[in-house]
Order: C-alpha cells, then structure tokens, then sequence
C-alpha cells in the first residue's frame, strides 16, 4: 500500500509544482536562454578545443587528440606550480580578511566622533578597479618609486625585494587582495550587524557578560551565515586578482606568482598553443567546481528554504 | 546597567584609524606622485616636498584616447547594466515565484556560470565575434558583460524578493491581476531599492572589467582600465601620466562610490545577508 | 667612388621609374585608402606618426596607426593575425616574431611586390641600402618578408667619472673584466650596472642573457635548424649564467630582477648606476638633455665577451602586410615609403629616432649632428656600428615556437638569479622542460 502510494505523492507534488510554476516560467526562460548561448557556446567550444592539438607554432596539420592534452598538463610543472599558486593567492588573503573585515565592522559598529568619515574611507577601496589597484601597489613596492622600504628603513627594517623573490612578491600580491577586498568583507558583516536583535546584548550585558564573551557567545554565533556567504563570494571573485598579477608581477619572478588562468591566458595567447591553453583553463574549473561546490550547495540551500515561505 | 569597557571602545577606535591610514596611505602617495616631474619622481630618499607639476593631469587629458576611453567606459557599463536588468528582473521575479527543483536547479546554475573564470570564455567569444563583426564594438562588450551581470543581479534580488511579504500580490492574484501585472504594478515599487544597490554592484562591475576589454577591443571602444595600462610601454612608462590617469578613474567612482553608499549597504544587506 | 657610382645607378633608376610612372599609373590612385597599422610605441613610430600627413597628401592614402604595450601589442596582432581578421593591414614585427607568421602563411612577403613598377619605385626602396643583417631578420627561408625600419643591438654605457675614480683605464672587453670593474666601481650607494631582468621573455632579460651565453660559447641547439636537441646545460651555459647572476647579485640594483628596458634606462639617466647594458637605440633617451643627468659623462663601447668574443644582441624590427589586407598594394606603397631614406631622416630629426637599419642615413650628415655623441670615451655611433657589426644575426633562433623556449629560459635564468636554484640546478631542468616543449610542438622525436 505504502509503496504503491509513494509515487502518487512524488507525482502530484511535482505537478503542483508545475502548475504553481507555469505562470512563471516565461519570466525565467529569456534570461536563462541569454546565459545559455553567451556561456555553454563557448563552454563547448572550449572542450572542443582542448581536445586538439592546435598550436600556431608548428605547421602539423591540428589533429583530434582526445585526452592526451590533460595527460600532459600532469607532467607539466609549471601548471602544477600554478595550481599550488593559485591556491595560496585565493585563499592567503582569506583569513585576514574575514579577521580585518570583522574587527572593521565592530569599529563601524560603534558610535564614535569621526566614525562618518572613517566608514566612508574604509570603503574606498570597492571603487578602485583592480588594475588601479595593481599599479599602484606595483609603485609603494618597488624600490626606485614607493615609499615602503624607506620608511621601514627609518623605523630599523631593512625590507625585502617585495617584487624581486618569490615568497615576497605572493605576498604583495596578497596585501594588494587584503587592501582591496577587506572593505567588502566589512560592510557585508557590519551590514549583518545592523539586523541582530538587541535585546540579546542586552540579556547578555544584564547576565555580566564581558565584552569578549558576548563577542563569542552572541556576535560570532549570528555571524556564521553571513561569513559562509562572505567566503563563497570572495572565492569566487579571488580571480579578480587577474589585472593585480599583470602589472605587479606579470607572473614573475620566475613564475612564482602565475596563477592557473594566468598561465592559460600565456599559454593562449602569448604562445597560441590554444589546444593546450584551453585544457588547462577547463582543469582549472573542474577544481574550482569541486572545492567550491559543496559551498555553493550550502549556500543555495539557505536561499532556496527561504525562498519557500 | 554596566557600560562597555572603555578600553575594548578604545582599541577599536585605533584599530579604525590605523586601518584608515592603511587605506589613504598609498591612494595618498599615486596622488602624489602624478604631480611629481619624473626627475622627483625617482629621487631618493622619497620627496615628500616638492614642486608640484600639473603637466602630467594635462597631457592625460590632453590624450583624446584617453577621454574617449572614458566615455566608452561609460556607455559600456550604462548598457551592460540596463540589459542586464531588463534580462535579470523578470527572471528574479519568476524564480521568486516558482517552487520546487526547477528554482533549485536554475540557481544553482547561474551561480556556478557566475563562478567561471573569464579566461574559459575568452578565446571562443573572439572567434565567434569575428564571424559576428562585434569585434572593437560597444554592443560587443556589453554583450559580453551580460554574462557577470545578469547572475548577479538575479542573485541579489532573488532574496530581496523572498523577504518582502507576498500578501499584496496574493491580494491582487485573487483580483484577477496577471503576474505580468504584479510584477509592474505592486511587486517593482517594493524592490526599487534592492535593483538600485545590484545595478551599482553590477556597474562597477563593468567598470572595472579588464580581461574582455583588453582582448575585445581593438581601438574605437577601448577600455578605462585598457588605456592605462596602454601607458605602461609608451617610450618608456611614464608613471606620473599612469598615476594622473589613475587619479582620473578612482576620484570619479569615488564620489560615485560615496552619493550612493547608502543604497549599496542597504543592497548588500538585503541581497547576500538576508539572503 | 664606389658610393658615387651607386648613386648614379640609384639615379638612373629612379628617372626610368619615373617615367614609368608617370605613363602607368598616377601616386594618387589609392586615393581614399584606408590602412591600419598596429604595433608597439618604439621609437621610429612616434616620429612616423607626425609625417603621416605627408605621405596621405601625397598618396591619398589615410593611415592610422595603433600602438599599444609592447606585450599586449605583439598577443593582440598574433590573434588577429591567427583568426584571419583582416582589421589590419600592416604590422610592426620583431625579427625573433617573424617565423610565427610566416610560417603560418600570415603575410604577404614584399618580395611580391618590389619591382612592381606600379607601386615600387627602385628610388626609394633602394634595398640594398639596408644593413644585410636587418634585411635578413625580416626575411624567413630565403624570402623577404617585411622591410626594417629598426636596427636594435646592444652597447655598454659607462659614467666616465666614476670608472676614473675608481682607477679604470678604459671599457671591460671581457666578462672578466666587467666583473673587475664592476667590483671596482661597486658602492653601496652607487650599484655598478643595471641591465634588464623582466620580463622572462624575448624582449626581457633573455635579450641580455643570450649574450653571455653566446659569448661563453653556450648555445640553445646542438645543430640548429637540424638538430633541435637542446643543450643549455652545457658547461658554457652553465659558466653563462654564473657569470651573469655574480654580476646581477653582487653589483646591480635592489630590485634589478624586476627590471625592464624603461628601469635600466632611468637609472642610467639618473647616473644612480655606474653602467649598463642596454640598447643602444635607447641612447636617444638616456641622453637625452631634458632628463639626464650624466649626458656629458657617458662613454660607450661593445658589451665585452668570453671564449666566443663579444655577442651582443641584435633585432631588427619591420612593417609586414598582413594576409587579410584589402589593400596590400597601399599597404606597400606606405611600407616602402616609411622605411625610404627620406622618411627615415626626417624621422631622426624629429624625434629621438637613431636605430636606422640603413647605411645612408648611418653617413647623413644631419644624423651625425643629432646623434654622433662623444665625450671623450669614444664615439656613440661608432660603438653601435661595431656591435651591428659583430652581433650574430640569429641571436634569437628562428622557429616559431622561440616565444616558448625564450619564456622558459627567461624563468630559469629568473630562477638562478633569485636564488631558488643554482645555475646548474636552474639550466638543468630548463634543458628537461625545453626538451619537453620541443616534443609537444613535435620538433624533436
């Protein structure tokens, strides 16, 4: 009985569903056939691609060669150098940009003489393209322009070849992604901030709650959703640092500071080996899918409960 | 009742301040160095005090490139926004209202396409432009942008949306209105705020949008973020014409940035916070 | 007597051009002509620009000419050039570049065009005024492909003052020397030399690298073009690069690894380093009097050399009509004009444009008054003639997939210099990956 009657239930909320959404579907349809054509086109061209061996730099006439472009890419030390890059520079800047954002918000948070104005500094950086960004960052590091190295000279440092060593350049790299994207992290957390209910600071406070445990015990807690966002939407846009790379490093020195797009972006169109250069960007967004998947199922679970009520 | 330590108070305050010099700090120092000449520019130690020039500000403005630049910026990121809400409304709308694996499915969707590095899309959209002769057109690029925009967008309403309460346009439906009509009539007014702070977002998002542009473009639509870095190899970088030109891009988007913060904390609240 | 007789010939040919010019065809038939020019902003380009209302009121012919960074300049015409646009008509090429379209079948040799008498006129092209290196960089496999507008090579510059004080009695000729020297005038607020580090390509710190390879001997290839083993871990290579990263670690610059041709420029301007290796069309600039600092203190001379004697670097740069062109004869007529000994002069007067790769602009006597600088440490114009002179013509190894190989070197010389490698340990595993890139582009078995 049990049995027999399941599918019916599954088979009539799904047309319950369908009736509820017919009405609407006509809104959805233009925009997801916009996103289709402007995106799985050229997804599928990509594929295409990377399963030949198209290289403007011999004459070999461009043969179909299946998987033997992926098989490479494991051989090839420089992707898997940038694979190993591209991971620090996405999530390096991470944590110091959830702990700078959040001790930001708090600051935002409280009522302060001159809070208007520093609010209104603290989000300058949102409106800097990132190529602004790049060179101006490129300039405070390098020795013969910017300042940084001659004033921690006066203080007693001695500093190093920000741009000139490996280890040094990621992490100029990561405090030009630091400077950058913190004020966002902020806001959004300052933001959240706006909407938790007072009356638990005040339980809190009237219970002799210190400073730092309301901190543990209160804000952190209501935070969590916000900083699982928080996370999904700087991973996804942790690319952004494509135009920084380009004018502070080029990728260099040595390669050290090459990302797996920017490594694809040479291999495509420095060395039109597009064959090659487009079976590194598809790998690339295999793992970008895999690690940030789960996320994004979170994520969208949280929406799509909500989007019940 | 007890009043907060003044000393966690306190800490914050230096920690804002330091944090706001961190950020003035090097904007301060581009500042100064467009109107070093390039003699100073490269003194050292690093002048502070200086003659300054304003040579640099009129030869970027001076640059007819360059000023087209901007206004190519500019119809760029007005247009990618439009389309992109003309594409993304209705289809926040009808998600909002439709129920079950068909909502699940199609946002998951456009948020993993909103996840996809530009790179995968770039060598494919110049051949394709070729044959469609967008190549160096302003429609081209804001084609282009539609695919960052639209995801956004739809992302950002799409919970603004959910919070708002449904009994108005449950009122309406039983008046006979079709959604068509709840869509213009009464659910629009309720999210006017929320497409205000997604169409700020997605604008600057066009704005600054370099990968495209730099690969797209040719020399009639080129690029803000293009043409300084075009500055970069002239006969030598000329770094008080790149600085002048930066101070050209940030100072507007900041004044910008500043007459419409409010609407965009307010859609950064609703959009990703409440969402 | 000799230049004499030439000149004769060249006049003869010119009045029999002429007539039959002016029987066949008219200057002015490409009237209303549109070309497209895209290249990078290197001298030469800048002075063209300002002439082009010249050429259009003679011809008809409007042409626009676009410049960009050099890298974005030479990625944009290569896809442009690979997907057959045909948004340009005419591109500025580097001799190391010019394997890529040709062996692609990108352009249209101007081999097709000259002796058209339509529209070449033996007058103006006069080929065999340009220097036969610069000729030979812009042609592939025997067929010439494009015409030179810039002779690049490379010279030492040196602050005469500062080698005085430091007891030097004239230019190093050999690394050793340099190294001397450099280790006599080094101070700590004074570095010895800047020469470039970045990027790790062709145009970057492989332009300086390849002539302390050479120079000690190394090579990339066993046997090129017949054997494409590669050998850049040979012992010479090896002595190569320890040569080059004691000079860049102990005597250049903070930062030097950073440096592009525009760094290393500044700072001899700025006289903040004691010498440098670098082009010497860039002389134009460095003394440039509005900027300098050392402009009546530099003496020049050819980079010094090892066991192989001095290699400095040499590039040639030309205009080359693209396939796709709807007007390749404008194009010509343009191409032929712009790199013609009239153009050329005017161009050197107007702007600081000196890297001519033709004789007789060489021996024009209001070019020597601009750029024949001596302050005592020897001639400027002769310094350069004689590295024209002694730089090989494939300094960069002509095959298309260079751009891979140079990119790759670039990093291990990059790698070494840093200090992430040893000179051995950095050559070795570029000797492995080269051989690798080799093998996927399906040059070697």
């Amino acid at each position: 009985m049990a049995a027999a009657s399941m599918p019916d239930t599954m088979a009539l909320v799904r047309l319950s569903y369908r009736r509820s959404n017919s009405g609407y579907k006509r809104f959805v349809i233009p925009a997801m056939f916009v996103i289709a054509v402007l995106t799985i086109v050229p997804i599928l061209m990509t594929v295409a691609l990377s399963m030949t061996s198209l290289s403007y730099l011999n004459t070999r006439p461009t043969a179909f060669i299946g998987m033997e472009n992926y098989v490479e890419l494991f051989r090839d030390q420089r992707f898997l150098n940038s694979l190993w890059q591209s991971a620090i520079l996405i999530f390096g800047p991470l944590p110091f940009q959830l702990l700078f954002g959040f001790f930001l918000a708090l600051t935002m948070n409280e009522r302060l003489p001159g809070m208007g104005w520093l609010r209104l500094i603290f989000i300058i950086p949102m409106f800097f393209p990132p190529i602004v960004m790049g060179l101006m960052w490129k300039v405070m590091f390098t020795p013969q322009l910017g300042g940084i190295n001659y004033y921690l000279s006066l203080i007693g440092i001695q500093g190093p070849l920000w741009l000139g060593e490996p280890f040094y350049a990621l992490i100029s790299i990561c405090i030009a992604a630091i400077w950058g994207w913190t004020p966002f992290v902020a806001v959004m957390f300052y933001t959240a901030m706006q909407t938790f209910p007072k009356d638990l600071y005040e339980a809190s406070r009237i219970d002799g709650a210190t400073w730092s445990q309301q901190l543990r015990f209160v804000t952190l807690p209501l935070l969590r959703e916000t900083a699982l966002v928080v996370i999904v939407f700087r991973i996804m846009e942790a690319l952004a640092i494509f135009p920084i790379i380009f004018v502070m490093t080029s990728g260099g020195p040595a390669g050290s500071t090459e990302t797996a797009n920017y490594y694809a972006y040479t291999a495509g169109f420095q060395f039109l080996k597009v064959g090659y250069a487009s079976s590194i960007i598809l790998t690339f967004l295999a793992m970008l899918f895999i690690i940030l998947g789960p996320a994004t199922r979170m994520l969208l679970r949280k929406v799509g409960a909500e989007g019940e009520r | 009742m007890k009043t907060r330590s003044t000393k966690v108070t306190l800490g914050l305050y230096t920690f804002g301040i330091v944090w706001g010099f961190v950020i003035v700090a090097p904007v301060f120092w581009l500042a100064l160095l467009s109107l070093k000449t390039p003699l100073d520019a490269f003194a050292v130690p690093p002048k502070l005090f200086f003659e300054p020039t304003l040579d640099a500000y009129f030869a970027v403005f001076g640059d007819s490139k360059f000023l087209a630049a901007i206004a190519n910026s500019f119809i760029i990121s007005v247009g990618s926004v439009v389309l992109s809400l003309l594409i993304a409304i209705p289809a926040a709308y009808g998600l909002r209202n439709m129920r079950g694996p068909l909502r699940y499915n199609s946002m998951l969707a456009i948020l993993l396409i909103r996840m996809v590095p530009g790179m995968v899309y770039l060598l494919p959209f110049f051949v394709l432009y070729k044959y469609l002769n967008l190549l160096d057109t302003h429609i081209g690029l804001i084609i282009v942008h539609l695919i960052f925009n639209v995801p956004l967008i739809i992302w950002m309403l799409a919970p603004i949306w959910a919070s708002i309460p449904k009994d108005l346009s449950e009122a309406s439906r039983i008046d006979g209105a079709t959604p068509l009509q709840i869509l213009l009539l009464v659910d629009l007014p309720l999210v006017k705020g929320g497409i205000l702070a997604s169409s700020i977002l997605a604008f600057i998002f066009s704005w600054n949008e370099f990968l495209f542009a730099l690969i797209l473009t040719r020399r009639t639509v080129v690029t803000l973020p293009v043409a300084i870095v075009n500055f970069l190899a002239y006969e030598g970088t000329e770094w008080g014409k790149i600085s002048a030109a930066s101070m050209f891009i940030i100072v507007p988007a900041m004044v910008f940035g500043f007459l419409v913060r409010r609407y965009m904390i307010a859609g950064l609240s609703s959009g990703a916070i409440k969402g | 007597m000799k230049t004499l007789s030439k000149f004769l010939l060249a006049a003869l040919a010119a009045s029999t051009a002429g007539t039959a010019y002016a029987a066949d065809n008219d200057p002015k038939r490409f009237a209303g002509t549109t070309l497209d020019m895209l290249y990078a902003e290197i001298s030469f380009i800048p002075g063209l620009k300002m002439l082009l209302p010249e050429f259009e009121a003679k011809t008809g012919i409007k042409v626009n000419i676009e410049t960009m960074a050099e890298a974005a300049a030479v990625q944009k015409a290569q896809v442009e050039a690979a997907t057959g646009t045909g948004a340009y008509d005419l591109f500025g090429i580097q001799s190391g570049n010019l394997p890529l379209y040709a062996q692609n079948g990108w352009l249209k040799p101007v081999k097709d065009f000259i002796g058209d008498a339509s529209i070449s006129d033996p007058a103006q092209l006069q080929i065999d005024d340009f220097i036969p290196s610069t000729l030979k960089g812009m042609a592939y496999q025997d067929t010439q492909y494009c015409l030179p507008f810039f002779a690049a090579t490379t010279i030492l510059y040196y602050q005469m003052d500062k080698f005085k004080a430091a007891g030097i009695e004239s230019a190093p000729k050999t690394f050793d020397e340099l190294l001397d020297a450099a280790s006599k005038v080094n101070t700590a607020s004074l570095p010895a030399i800047a020469v470039r580090g970045a990027p790790a390509t062709t145009a970057g710190n492989i332009w300086i690298f390849n002539t302390f390879l050479y120079g000690s001997g190394g090579k990339y290839f066993k046997d090129f073009p017949n054997d494409l083993t590669p050998v850049v871990n040979s012992p010479e290579a090896v002595k190569a690069l320890e040569t080059y990263v004691k000079l860049k670690q102990s005597y250049a610059p903070k930062g030097a690894v950073n440096f592009t041709f525009d760094d290393v420029v500044t700072a001899m301007q700025q006289g903040t380093v004691a010498m440098a290796i670098e082009g010497a069309p860039l002389a134009g600039r460095i003394l440039d009097p509005k900027q300098s600092k050392v402009a009546n203190n530099l003496g020049f001379a050819v980079v010094p050399g090892g066991a192989a004697g001095p290699k400095p670097a040499f590039a040639s740069h030309g205009l080359c009509i693209s396939k796709d062109s709807d007007n390749p004869e404008a194009a010509y007529m343009f191409l032929e004009w712009a790199t013609s000994f009239d153009t050329m002069v005017k161009v050197s007067q107007n702007s600081q444009y000196l890297a001519t790769p033709r004789n007789s602009v060489w021996t024009n006597k209001d070019f020597r008054a601009k750029y024949d600088f001596n302050f005592g440490g020897g001639s400027f114009l002769e310094a350069y003639q004689a590295s024209l002179a002694d730089a090989p013509s494939d300094y960069y190894p002509a095959f298309p997939a260079w751009t891979v190989v140079s990119n790759r070197m670039g990093q291990a010389v990059q790698a070494a210099e840093i200090g992430q490698a040893t000179p051995q340990a950095a050559l070795d595993q570029a000797n492995a990956d080269i051989t690798n890139i080799m093998k996927q582009e399906g040059l070697l078995k």
